[in-house]
């Protein structure tokens, strides 16, 4: 018998974070093991939280299996500081597990609902990625299950193709069922943030840089609703571990205190970002980092999960949503791209809620986002005129030999990932040698040609 | 607290093993399948340092079932609790059920309880202290013509712990039964309900509170008791028109 006839499923709307893609799809919620007895070979693709700002883990009338019932920690090593857990374990729940144990992930995303099959499959990159890499980085295996080639051990020895086909494989690979991972030494439970002004994007990459080499957080965050010369100002943030401040917090707010969804950000009916409130919003917090001052002490989980302090600003975008055009652009080419932008919105102003770098190193490898440069976030609300401003985006990343994030935009087109992936075309035939049904299908894998 | 969580690796009994474990009690978890229980006990063994051990027995052969549980419970220790976050039911259970059917549902609503219970019960009376917690069903408030047979094991379920509660009226062991509605499980996943289902980690945290009290039944969430009376009320004329 079927899971489909066995298991209930759910029929019901999904859409991505940033409100960019919904559909009707069918969701079944497993929570035992014998779900994957007999499970038939039909089109599916694997779910965790659903956080991902493009459609990863859905498509139209097609099957998500969500994994957030499989979320328990495994085994752990003390000796070897590793932690084997189910894939669908929150990032906070992790976290309160390491963190008493004097451990943490060096690499993970800025919300503790995001799961860890999330991290792997996106394989997400954390506060330093120039000097930690991203989240494969930490994953020592995983068992990898697909029905037609049943449960597979994998890590970079024994299945190595595989393996770092499934970090970053967008869940096209199967479903990701526990994951073996390395966790490191807490240097102190209070970190020190330091703020220093930057007077343009330019001098704030070339600032992180050097600063990414020396400290263990550290962004820069610029004003693109200024005008003129102000254009790109803002500040420089980097932040370290403070020696002896004493034993880790274990207290904080778990995962049933995160209450950002799709859909409850999406949840107000009208947006209340628009050119002038984010102009006044983008002033304002500039002053108040600014005012803040050079020296800080926030604590460890603060400093790892900052968007739990900031689930409001995604609220604000309202029903419509929001889009991220997140891009690595090499150094040498970060005034240029700086300055592009800024002439498009002099002759046609968008709404920048929020810019945002951090500086990346690595090679180019399959559908990975990595590479060497400026990361830089842009944030704008879902608008009339910001499909334009998204199509410029493209040719722009496209000119500057650049590489946009896939995860963080939900409409990127198959044309502009072929021309900033090298090795998209490797992915594609990896996945099909793999794969030859291509049974993992989701929006994005459709969009993509994959 | 040494308990006995039988259920425990899904639903209402994985929330309360979870509920239980932070209180620090030690657990003899009892499920069908090993695959299941094998994860949870490593999870509540690491997060919250307590001692779990598993018994994988099937619920609908009683008499297998009870063996092992009390083959377990020898090395185990001494068990003061026991919770009964179970319950099987069928799609088709519409009084038509094949005979093998039909016994397996009541075996594994009604009778592997009773046999648990039965054998540990007059432990806890000689101790006087000790804590047994059923789990009912609204579906049982009144016969209808979907879950027939779950309905009646249910309800047998009831009463037993009427009983139950009666024979330890003079003792210390507190019996419990939680009558429960709409919850968040595979049960009620995908369905489109009146009512909000409860999340199982709120139903097991107002278990683990009211353990020391002496409640007899109540209905969880509380305001189907509101909705069991009025269904117990309604008169024949019109009940017999509705179809839920």
């Amino acid at each position: 018998m079927s899971p489909r006839a066995t298991w209930p499923e759910a029929r019901c709307g999904i859409s991505s974070f940033d409100g960019g893609v919904r559909v009707h799809a069918v969701v079944q919620r497993p929570d035992r093991y014998r779900f994957w007895d007999d499970v038939k070979c039909e089109p599916r693709i694997a779910r965790g939280a659903g956080l991902s700002y493009a459609a990863a883990s859905f498509r139209e009338g097609g099957l998500s299996i969500e994994h957030t019932s499989f979320n328990r920690v495994l085994d752990f090593d003390s000796k070897e500081h590793m932690v084997e857990v189910e894939s669908g374990l929150s990032l906070d729940a992790l976290h309160k597990f390491l963190i008493s144990r004097a451990l943490f992930l060096k690499i993970q995303p800025g919300y503790g609902r995001i799961t860890i099959g999330g991290c792997i499959a996106t394989d997400a990159h954390g506060k330093n990625q120039a000097r930690d890499g991203t989240f494969i980085n930490q994953v020592a295996g995983l068992t990898l299950f697909h029905p037609a080639h049943g449960f597979i051990e994998l890590d970079d020895s024994t299945e190595p193709n595989l393996f770092r086909l499934t970090c970053g494989g967008y869940g096209l690979t199967g479903h990701i069922i526990k994951a073996r991972l390395r966790a490191s030494p807490v240097p102190s439970n209070t970190v020190e943030v330091s703020i220093e002004p930057a007077t343009d994007v330019r001098s704030g990459a070339e600032r992180l840089r050097t600063l990414a080499a020396e400290t263990d957080f550290v962004y820069s965050w610029h004003d693109f609703s200024a005008t003129g010369a102000s254009f790109g100002r803002g500040f420089v943030c980097a932040a370290r571990f403070v020696p002896d401040s004493g034993p880790p917090n274990t207290s904080h707010a778990t995962g049933r205190a995160l209450s950002l969804s799709a859909a409850s950000r999406s949840a107000w009916r009208l947006p209340l970002l628009n050119r002038w409130t984010a102009r006044a919003l983008n002033i304002s917090y500039l002053k108040k980092q600014l005012w803040i001052g050079r020296r800080s002490l926030i604590t460890l989980h603060n400093a790892l999960f900052p968007v739990h302090t900031k689930q409001l600003y995604f609220k604000l975008f309202g029903t419509p949503g929001f889009h991220e055009f997140q891009a690595i652009i090499p150094m040498g080419n970060v005034a240029e791209y700086a300055e592009a932008i800024r002439d498009y919105l002099i002759r046609r102003p968008i709404a920048i809620t929020l810019a945002s770098g951090k500086i990346f190193r690595g090679q180019p490898e399959l559908l990975r986002f990595t590479g060497d440069g400026f990361c830089l976030a842009l944030n704008f609300p879902r608008t009339s005129e910001s499909g334009d401003f998204l199509e410029f985006l493209d040719g722009l990343i496209v000119s500057v030999g650049g590489v946009p994030s896939i995860i963080k935009d939900s409409r990127i087109s198959h044309s502009v990932v072929g021309a900033s992936y090298p090795e998209a075309h490797r992915f594609r035939e990896i996945l099909r040698a793999f794969d030859p049904n291509r049974l993992f299908r989701s929006e994005l894998s459709d969009r993509l040609h994959m | 607290m040494k308990a006995l969580l039988v259920g425990g690796s899904s639903g209402v009994g994985r929330a309360l093993s979870e509920a239980l474990a932070g209180r620090g009690d030690a657990l003899l978890l009892v499920a069908s399948d090993a695959r299941d229980l094998e994860p949870q006990a490593s999870h509540l063994r690491l997060v919250y340092g307590v001692q779990v051990e598993i018994v994988a027995a099937d619920a609908t052969r009683p008499e297998e079932f009870l063996g092992k549980i009390l083959s377990a419970s020898r090395s185990f220790g001494v068990i003061q609790g026991l919770f009964f976050p179970i319950g099987a039911s069928v799609n088709g259970d519409s009084g038509t059920l094949a005979m093998d059917e039909t016994r397996q549902l009541i075996d594994a609503n009604l009778l592997s309880v009773m046999a648990v219970v039965g054998h540990f019960l007059p432990e806890m009376l000689a101790a006087d202290h000790g804590h047994i917690v059923g789990f009912g069903s609204v579906a049982a408030v009144r016969g209808r013509r979907t879950n027939v047979i779950y309905a009646a094991a249910k309800r047998g379920l009831t009463s037993y712990f009427e009983s139950l509660r009666h024979i330890a009226a003079q003792s210390k062991v507190r019996v419990q039964l939680y009558q429960l509605g709409y919850v968040a499980t595979q049960q009620t996943y995908g369905r489109k309900l009146l009512f909000q289902p409860a999340h199982p980690a709120d139903i097991a945290a107002v278990v683990v509170q009211n353990l020391d009290r002496d409640i007899g039944m109540r209905y969880l969430p509380r305001y189907w008791a509101l909705i069991a009376r009025l269904v117990s009320a309604l008169p024949w004329m019109i009940f017999k028109r509705m179809d839920f």
